[in-house]
């Protein structure tokens, strides 16, 4: 039973967010509910079975192009940049942005390992090539590897003939001034708007 | 600032240590023969500040030997009550400041303010580059935050860039993106260190003949590794490209602010091999005394002074004058191993001594 145990515990360690500690609990669970374990898992891989990524976009998605590209009340011209799907939805969450989407599985970081031919980067150029959208909003991560890739997008776009545009960096609403960090203060200082 | 209370469990030779500091003792002598832990006693209350030692030790070795934890608190008084506890156990901290639990370290940056003189500072004036620059860098952080990211993100982008250069068939495109990033953060670093350096060069040069009462001049000199008649980000970008090759051919990054240098000039000669020991000495001091003056100027903190045997090597006229200097600070703890020293501090009425006893601190009655 403990070789079991441990490998049980030692797979699910491999979930992100859950240690050793976390791992034992989930599996003393796991036993003492055996009925709703086996629902939990048939959902699992009913979910695994049923989602794969877009064709189009790289979303994860249960149909194939996903909703998003296949639905006919967004904006065809435009289309937005992100580095994870979990990027996606939280702009799909804002409610304030109806284009497409293109996600690119991660950004450029040589340090893991990860150049631009490990990103969908080629299959963004053959999306854009054929001049469909007039502009390509760039939601990259205000990191230093975030800022390399949309630095790089940027420098391949830009013999399309299209708008490029990056979303802005600054303080968040309902926060205040005075806890803002004085270096997003300081960045947001540096990109005022004129009004 | 000035601390209060300190007290510790299992911090190098303190198994069990806890003293309170009055008011009116804001002037403290440490006077105990070598190896009984005064400088462990400087350690400790410098830990607070940067959140480890200012000896190159892990948070590990700081623990009494045989124990498998430490813990540590400090009270002490900025206008209002602090305090904060740092305790060490299976490879982790737990620090809270002001009975709350601090999730990131640097929330606690800047809350406790302290400066140690020690005799490593010797290499501020007479050590290799990469010293120089880490001491100016912290220098100027104090002074800028902004110069403080742009450090950070310079070497975000430089370790990048090292990477994509040890891989020998790498996408030039990219090259070209981190140079441009680079040039970015250069342009910022470069202009800032130019402008500090000459702030700081005047005040060196003032406070070096004030205390040192010398009738020639000193002063610091900043050494760009990029060598261009005009600076600005464009330029910066365009040398970095012109240098590409080379780079290449090395796999690491050979042009940067990361190899740039500053030197130390007395009467217009390198300190390296024209100054005298006790010259070069009393320059780390007043480099050190600037930066405690630093936290007064631009962060409105008096922070409190460490100073680990250093006024030593001084004549008694210059450790005088020094000493009489850092009477203005609100708090100051100085070890000292030689009873002709006492003399000097005899005009401070804030004065307290404090020998260590077995790990353990007591005052002591050396006046």
């Amino acid at each position: 039973m403990i070789n079991d145990f441990t490998r049980l515990i030692s797979a699910l360690t491999k979930l992100p967010g859950i240690g050793k500690k976390s791992a034992t609990r989930l599996s003393y669970f796991l036993l003492k509910n055996k009925d709703k374990s086996k629902d939990i898992f048939i959902s699992i891989v009913d979910f695994l079975d049923k989602i794969s990524n877009c064709s189009i976009c790289g979303n994860f998605s249960s149909s194939d192009p996903c909703e998003i590209c296949s639905s006919s009340n967004r904006d065809k011209k435009i289309l937005c940049v992100v580095e994870e799907p979990s990027d996606l939805l939280a702009i799909e969450e804002t409610g304030c942005y109806k284009g497409q989407y293109h996600i690119l599985m991660g950004n450029i970081n040589p340090l893991e390992g990860k150049g631009p031919d490990n990103l969908r980067i080629g299959e963004l150029l053959k999306r854009t090539k054929d001049g469909v959208f007039e502009e390509i909003l760039i939601a990259t991560n205000p990191t230093i590897e975030g800022e390399s890739t949309f630095l790089y997008l940027q420098n391949l776009l830009a013999d399309q003939n299209v708008k490029i545009s990056k979303i802005a960096t600054g303080i968040p609403m309902g926060g205040s001034l005075e806890y803002a960090d004085k270096y997003t203060l300081g960045r947001a200082i540096q990109s005022k708007n004129y009004i | 600032m000035f601390v209060k209370s300190i007290s510790a469990t299992n911090f190098r030779n303190f198994r069990n240590l806890e003293f309170c500091f009055k008011e009116q003792e804001r002037h403290i002598i440490i006077k105990s023969p070598n190896g009984t832990g005064k400088t462990n006693f400087l350690e400790l209350l410098y830990y607070f500040t940067y959140l480890k030692s200012f000896r190159a030790v892990s948070d590990g070795e700081l623990i009494n030997k045989g124990e498998n934890y430490f813990s540590i608190l400090i009270n002490y008084d900025n206008d209002e009550d602090n305090e904060i506890s740092v305790k060490y156990l299976n490879k982790s901290k737990e620090v809270v400041y002001n009975n709350k639990k601090i999730k990131r370290y640097s929330e606690i940056f800047g809350k406790y303010c302290s400066v140690v003189f020690s005799s490593d500072d010797m290499l501020i004036i007479k050590g290799n580059p990469n010293y120089k620059r880490k001491f100016f860098d912290m220098f100027f952080s104090i002074i800028d935050i902004e110069y403080f990211y742009s450090i950070k993100n310079y070497n975000c982008v430089l370790k990048q860039k090292n990477a994509l250069l040890k891989n020998k068939s790498f996408d030039k495109k990219l090259l070209e993106i981190y140079n441009y990033q680079l040039a970015q953060y250069i342009n910022i670093i470069q202009q800032k260190r130019d402008e500090f350096i000459k702030i700081t060069s005047k005040d060196f040069n003032d406070k070096y003949l004030e205390i040192g009462d010398y009738n020639y001049s000193a002063k610091i000199i900043y050494y760009p590794s990029i060598k261009i008649k005009e600076f600005t980000q464009e330029n910066i970008f365009n040398f970095l490209m012109e240098c590409c090759k080379k780079e290449v051919e090395l796999g690491f990054s050979f042009y940067g602010v990361h190899k740039d240098n500053y030197q130390f000039l007395l009467n217009n000669l390198n300190f390296n091999s024209y100054a005298s020991f006790g010259q070069t000495r009393l320059a780390s001091l007043i480099m050190k005394t600037i930066q405690a003056d630093n936290y007064k100027k631009y962060n409105n903190i008096s922070p409190i002074l460490l100073l680990d045997d250093v006024i030593l090597e001084l004549d008694n006229y210059r450790k005088v004058k020094f000493v009489s200097k850092i009477f203005d600070y609100k708090q100051f703890f100085i070890t000292i191993s030689d009873d002709t020293l006492l003399k000097i501090f005899e005009k401070s009425s804030y004065l307290s001594f404090l020998e260590i006893i077995d790990g353990k601190i007591q005052k002591s009655n050396f006046n």
